[in-house]
């Protein structure tokens, strides 16, 4: 019986360690994907995504009017973790989300730096070139100031304890705070923050 | 027949020349400041070893000398020769235990040369600076994403090499595990924490606040890290204030960023040590370690602007850094370096019983000829980094200065601009080069 038990564990074994080293697609949100107790993972970003957005389409601050969806600027959003991160992960998807439901546009040629998009500025320095139909060049006064700009701060605080013999326990939260901004007056009309905590002693999937 | 197998052997160590004398030509023309001879016998050095397990560290000389010449281009040419040699080291891992074991027959310098932990980051740290030269500020962008990645990768790299020499030293494991060598451990006044390097950081965030829309607010965060790694830089401190400020849309007037680069990293030179084994087989064995060995002096720098003089605050210590690495690397240096030399001391002991005196005088000659450091180590690296920040003058002269060197220099046109200086042994030139970030 026992060499049976061995030849098919030595059968069986590499077959699933290869299973589990084999590159595959799994869903980006769901309960496959890699936890990390330090770092923000893609799913952390869709759960806030997700959660500022509701919150900001319930608060009814933004809502169009006569079918008019609002237009956003997107200020600084200022990141006060400790490790590198593209902000836009976050500010994409709640753009996306705003956009797909008409309530507010976001305009790229305004920014703290500059435009986000320097071709609608690009295009009207064509003015002067006779090689381009002027027709078909935008005219003056054609650009849309925004009526509100969106502003927050990712906020990272790391914690650890040791409990007896067991590995040290490592904690990490993560607050998102955003603002929308009403230009006109210069009064926050909306706040919100969501909190993301993780704790673990290693990465792990979130099975 | 056997016994006459021996001498062969031993003849074909005995031809591994140690790399610092390979290099003292090399660094003699590098430290006079004759940077043009010295590209010259790096690019010699680095074709004729292209293939070679010394190919690394000729393409990262090489790399080093013709950026100091200005020649960019072909400088990010031999640092990618470099990169694409440390990628294909990195993807054998796999076999690393095939390697330790030809390092036990033979020694360490005679294996490939894989890159050091602070030679991946400088080498794309590097590029990088070549890449802005060169008006390529994305290129340069990635190069130093890669180094960010790099410092994180090899923590888990050098783990593993500790776990694969560990291996390697089979039957020797646990003897060696005991054996205390404390004067290879090098005297570090400062501690960076594993393979971070602040010079890269601070680079990084530089061109991130200036070049980057989307990754702009990660300047802060490298900055930061540099701040709380030096223990809390004043110049670091009033970079955070300013940049958060920029940040925020405050404006600033044209920028000058002056870059110093002085002096030379340690080199390695051998030490030997009798180390009691207290094994079955093998009670003691003499063995070649590499010791750490600074180079050189730290020099002030300052810039001066008419009558004004601001000192350049010290970013990165080199000494640290490559101290840091050698001795987070020394536990597998030391396991691989004793597992060899037990080795090859058991197969003396085994050829003198088979072969009496032949054997013997062939055992020994084996041994002595096969106990060699590795002493390779990136030679063209500075001392240290220091920065300065100032305002561009209205006729935007800067007055550099370098211990007793000085040197006068006219910052092209831009809002933010970067001047590299390098400096050489005292009395040669400083070498200046700028380009514009902003």
């Amino acid at each position: 019986m026992k060499p049976l038990i061995k030849l098919i564990t030595a059968a069986t074994l590499p077959a699933l360690m290869l299973g589990c080293a084999t590159a595959r697609y799994i869903d980006h949100d769901g309960r496959d994907s890699i936890v990390n107790v330090g770092q923000i993972n893609t799913q952390d970003w869709i759960r806030a995504a997700d959660e500022l957005t509701q919150s900001l389409l319930l608060s009814g601050t933004i809502n169009s009017v006569a079918g008019k969806p609002k237009v956003m600027m997107i200020g600084r959003i200022k990141n006060n973790t400790n490790q590198h991160i593209d902000t836009d992960s976050l500010m994409k998807k709640i753009r996306v989300a705003l956009n797909k439901g008409g309530r507010a546009l976001t305009t790229t040629a305004v920014g703290l730096d500059g435009p986000e998009d320097e071709s609608s500025k690009a295009v009207r320095e064509l003015r002067a070139d006779d090689e381009f139909n002027q027709a078909t060049i935008p005219g003056k006064g054609n650009l849309i100031s925004p009526d509100y700009s969106l502003s927050g701060k990712i906020i990272q605080n790391n914690a650890r304890a040791k409990r007896g013999l067991l590995p040290t326990i490592k904690q990490s939260e993560f607050a998102f705070q955003l603002s929308m901004t009403d230009l006109k007056t210069g009064l926050a009309v909306w706040e919100e923050e969501k909190l993301i905590v993780k704790q673990g002693s290693r990465a792990a999937v979130s099975w | 027949m056997r016994c006459l197998c021996y001498p062969v052997f031993v003849l074909l160590l005995a031809g591994c020349a140690s790399y610092v004398g390979q290099t003292g030509a090399f660094r003699g023309a590098w430290n006079s400041g004759s940077i043009e001879q010295a590209a010259q016998l790096a690019t010699r050095q680095a074709n004729q070893r292209s293939e070679s397990r010394d190919a690394v560290i000729w393409f990262l000389e090489q790399g080093a000398a013709l950026r100091a010449t200005g020649q960019f281009a072909a400088s990010n040419q031999a640092f990618e020769q470099a990169e694409n040699r440390i990628r294909f080291y990195d993807r054998q891992a796999s076999v690393r235990l095939s390697k330790e074991a030809t390092g036990l027959l033979t020694n360490l310098a005679a294996l490939p040369y894989e890159g050091r932990g602070y030679d991946r980051v400088m080498l794309n740290t590097y590029q990088a600076l070549n890449y802005l030269q060169l008006g390529q500020a994305d290129a340069a962008l990635v190069e130093l994403r890669q180094a960010h990645a790099e410092q994180d990768a090899e923590v888990v790299r050098n783990a593993r090499r500790i776990v694969a020499a560990r291996k390697s030293a089979g039957e020797y494991e646990r003897t060696i595990r005991r054996a205390k060598l404390n004067e290879l451990q090098p005297d570090i006044a400062l501690d960076y924490g594993a393979f971070v390097n602040p010079f890269t950081d601070f680079l990084h965030a530089l061109c991130l606040w200036n070049l980057d829309t989307d990754d702009r607010e990660n300047a802060l965060v490298s900055l930061r890290r540099i701040h709380s790694t030096l223990g809390g830089s004043e110049f670091l401190a009033s970079e955070i204030r300013f940049v958060d400020r920029l940040l925020g849309g405050a404006k600033h007037s044209d920028l000058t960023y002056v870059i110093f680069e002085t002096g030379v990293a340690p080199i390695r030179r051998e030490v030997r040590l009798d180390v009691p084994l207290r094994h079955e087989k093998v009670r003691y064995v003499a063995a070649s370690f590499p010791r750490l060995e600074r180079r050189g002096r730290s020099a002030p720098a300052h810039v001066a602007i008419g009558e004004t003089r601001y000192d350049a605050t010290l970013i990165c210590n080199m000494d640290a850094v490559v101290g840091r690495d050698f001795r987070t690397g020394l536990p597998a240096v030391i396991f691989r370096t004793l597992a060899a030399s037990a080795t090859k001391a058991a197969v003396a002991k085994k050829a003198k019983e088979e072969s009496g005196d032949l054997g013997a005088i062939a055992g020994f000659l084996y041994q002595a000829a096969g106990a060699q450091a590795d002493l390779r180590t990136w030679t063209t690296l500075p001392k240290e980094f220091r920065v300065c920040r100032v305002e561009t003058p209205d006729d935007r002269r800067l007055t550099l200065l370098v211990g007793p060197q000085k040197s006068e220099v006219t910052v092209n046109t831009g809002r933010v601009n970067v001047v590299c200086v390098k400096s050489f042994a005292p009395g040669t030139p400083l070498k200046i080069q700028q380009f514009r970030l902003k």
